[in-house]
């Protein structure tokens, strides 16, 4: 169907109807629209921001369990909290979901977008090329996980891959030790930052786990970056796709060369596509659980450590729901200040 | 016409949504069932035909009864506490499920939730056919609440007698601290790594620590302890978190990489001398071919001789099951000699009743029979039972901070701090 042969045709037929049963339509004009949304408003209303407010209150109360259901407020009311941010184990958990995040958009943003133009101006096979970047996004991260602790296990994997080609033997013969790193059971944190940070903060030591970057994470980010990688790629794909020819050929009549009209014109072009795909891969991030599980588990001293893990065992082993219920707002909080953002000015753009 | 079907749909919906959020409350209903549903995290092939063997010994003497075999697997039974938590919110417990005696089944016992078992012990006699300090781990106020399927002992020490020859190293039928800390230090020299330790689950590290302290502290100072009479600042205390971070630095590096069977199967095939670890890594030697007494032999853990470190595990009931003359069966056959012997045989533990024949078991199981008819028995704090599953936890995150920074005051501080809670 086309517009012209439609839009004629129809408007006399409504105003008609309209008038043979005003009243019923004016009825169904108002009302159609909010009955049907309103069932996924009621499901929304109660699965989704119900159990988030109970989650809220659990996180204040005494001590909630499912064997003992004793709905007690704490005396201070953000005491759950104030343990929280005081346990050794939480502020590794936050120093590493920090962490983790940066390196692991960087990672895979830089990634997506070296492959995305790798294979946007590889003309054999690019079907070929763009369906292998891409599986690893199919695995679940489980599976991810298992395949990767492997690799990245001191005595297995990627260790003996440097003895056997010589790379270990070759630093052995100038440092006068083998290259064999620990991986993701080295406990080291690197660029530690206590000593900067407690006297700027006011109220001295609170901090009680090493300001840095953990080592053993870094194992945890290539895995990660490998898996998610490929859906940045698509991503950016879509946006390659979406640049018209003329804006390059403009490029190239005004003298710039290939670098000179990705660095000024496409990837300014390719903004948003990045904005999007940070924001995705930031909620995925920051909540990210089982490749953390399958890979590292916490890792010592908590090198590896996550909320999302630190949530379930206190849930599960310890049956502090209220520690839990607490550590879990404030991961849905991590989130918000990456999404939130991003919706303001999406709806704000709508508006203007 | 054409908006007929939207209605319809949308009303469709509605009411399938609201069907689906009324029906989930009133599916259990108040009639007898002639179903037992039995909830436990045995899966593993050792574990599945321990429990098999109870649940056809329970069909044999209970023609025509069902049970329900509702194991979860995974996560050494986090995954199962998971399921069974949100049951029990739901109102909606299985009829029996296994915990760990003391602390553990503490919370169940104290809200009402489970069963009260005290006349299947006074029919069966078992009060005289079971010790007395696991009755009591399982009791409150004079009433029981749990019966044990058997125990496994927490302070073992494994080792490859192989290594050990190569490194000039005898084991009589006991190691004092000295001598283990002689033979560590020979198998260093040897170029050998004298532990194996696999804690990507952290309570392998636990369990060595709390042999240690077992060792140290002996029977007594180590229920004072754990009952909060001692202090974790106590300087015993401190020696014996010295002594196991001595430890520490003689395993190997990538401990946090492995579990703990993963380090078992290492110090069997050669890769260290020695292993500490409960005796369910003894069905995990033979699973991997090795011969008891030729290839592997093992000692209590250096210094905790007279001590048996009892790991149990325990059915309770549930106190709103359909059917509680049933489920009180089911519990009746877990605790006869035929489904001890039979359950315990497969698992590789030790039937708690002191009168079964032991004879058919295998010659670590007899060993270890006898020990738990003749020392001293305690409660192991790595499986909960006897603390609560958070200062459980609480112990678990500060060996997992000493692992790494080797601080003892911090990690006195920590527990000494969790135990005031």
């Amino acid at each position: 169907m086309t517009h012209t042969s439609t839009v004629p045709a129809r408007q006399p037929a409504r105003t008609s109807r309209l008038r043979s049963h005003g009243r019923w339509a004016r009825l169904r004009r108002t009302w159609l629209g909010p009955a049907l949304v309103a069932p996924s408003f009621i499901l929304l209303a109660v699965f989704v921001y119900g159990f988030i407010g109970f989650t809220v209150f659990i996180s204040l109360t005494q001590r909630w369990n499912p064997f003992n259901r004793d709905t007690t407020l704490r005396g201070d009311a953000l005491g759950n909290y104030a343990d929280l941010f005081s346990t050794p184990r939480f502020q590794a958990d936050l120093r590493n979901t920090i962490v983790f995040t940066l390196l692991f958009l960087v990672a895979s943003v830089a990634i997506g977008l070296v492959l995305a133009i790798l294979v946007h101006h590889v003309v054999i096979g690019r079907a070929f090329f763009r369906s292998v970047f891409l599986f690893p996004y199919a695995l679940s991260f489980i599976v991810t996980g298992v395949v990767w602790r492997w690799i990245f296990t001191p005595q297995t994997g990627a260790n003996l891959l440097l003895k056997a080609t010589g790379v270990s033997g070759a630093y052995a013969s100038m440092t006068g030790k083998p290259l064999q790193p620990d991986w993701i059971t080295d406990h080291r944190v690197a660029g530690e930052l206590n000593g900067v940070l407690e006297p700027i903060i006011p109220g001295g030591t609170f901090l009680h786990t090493q300001v840095g970057i953990p080592l053993a994470l870094i194992p945890v980010v290539i895995a990660a970056a490998w898996q998610l990688g490929g859906f940045a790629m698509a991503m950016y794909l879509a946006g390659l796709a979406a640049i018209p020819d003329e804006v390059r050929e403009a490029a190239l009549m005004d003298g710039a060369g290939p670098l000179q009209t990705y660095r000024k014109v496409i990837l300014p072009m390719l903004r948003p596509v990045t904005l999007t795909t940070v924001v995705i891969l930031g909620h995925v991030s920051l909540k990210i659980f089982d490749l953390v599980y399958a890979m590292a588990g916490s890792g010592v001293g908590f090198s590896t450590d996550v909320p999302g893990i630190f949530v379930y065992e206190q849930m599960f082993r310890a049956l502090h729901y209220n520690a839990g219920a607490a550590a879990s707002v404030v991961m849905l909080l991590l989130v918000c200040a990456v999404v939130v953002p991003y919706l303001a000015r999406t709806y704000a753009r709508e508006d203007s | 016409m054409r908006r007929t079907p939207l209605w319809l749909a949308a009303l469709t919906a509605v009411t399938a949504l609201t069907a689906t959020a009324c029906g989930g409350g009133s599916a259990a209903g108040g009639q007898k069932t002639d179903k037992v549903e039995v909830f436990s995290w045995w899966t593993s092939g050792s574990e599945a035909a321990a429990l098999n063997a109870l649940i056809d010994n329970f069909k044999k003497a209970n023609p025509g009864v069902t049970v329900r075999n509702a194991a979860v697997s995974g996560g050494g039974g986090s995954n199962a506490q998971q399921v069974l938590q949100t049951r029990l919110v739901g109102g909606n417990p299985p009829d029996t499920w296994q915990t760990h005696p003391g602390k553990a089944m503490g919370e169940v016992v104290d809200n009402g939730l489970a069963l009260d078992l005290t006349d299947v012990y006074t029919v069966n006699k078992w009060n005289s056919a079971m010790p007395k300090p696991l009755i009591d781990a399982m009791s409150r106020n004079g009433k029981v609440y749990g019966v044990l399927t058997g125990v496994h002992r927490g302070n073992v020490l494994w080792f490859n007698k192989k290594v050990l020859a190569g490194a000039g190293i005898r084991v009589g039928d006991h190691l004092s601290r000295q001598e283990f800390d002689r033979a560590l230090d020979k198998l260093r020299a040897k170029g050998k790594t004298p532990l194996c330790l696999g804690d990507k689950d952290i309570f392998a590290s636990a369990e060595v620590l709390e042999n240690v302290l077992v060792g140290r502290l002996g029977a007594a100072g180590w229920e004072r302890l754990v009952e909060g009479r001692t202090h974790w600042s106590d300087p015993d205390v401190r020696a014996a978190v010295k002594e196991y971070t001595g430890l520490l630095d003689r395993v190997n590096s990538d401990h946090s990489a492995l579990t703990w069977d993963q380090a078992v199967k290492r110090m069997a095939d050669g890769g260290c001398g020695f292993n500490t670890m409960g005796d369910w890594a003894y069905g995990e030697l033979l699973k991997d071919g090795k011969r008891d007494g030729k290839d592997f032999g093992y000692v209590p853990f250096p210094g905790s001789e007279n001590v048996f470190v009892t790991v149990g595990d325990v059915f309770v009931a549930s106190a709103s099951s359909d059917n509680p003359d049933l489920v009180k069966k089911w519990i009746a056959s877990v605790g006869s000699k035929e489904s001890q012997l039979a359950f315990n045989k497969a698992k590789g533990s030790t039937p708690v009743r002191t009168d079964v024949d032991v004879s058919s078991l295998g010659s670590y199981q007899q060993a270890a029979a006898q020990d738990f008819r003749h020392k001293t028995l305690v409660s192991t704090l790595v499986h909960g039972e006897a603390t609560s599953p958070g200062f459980q936890q609480a112990f678990f995150d500060a060996v997992n901070q000493l692992n790494s920074n080797k601080d003892i005051d911090a990690f006195v501080k920590a527990l000494d701090g969790a135990a005031r809670k």
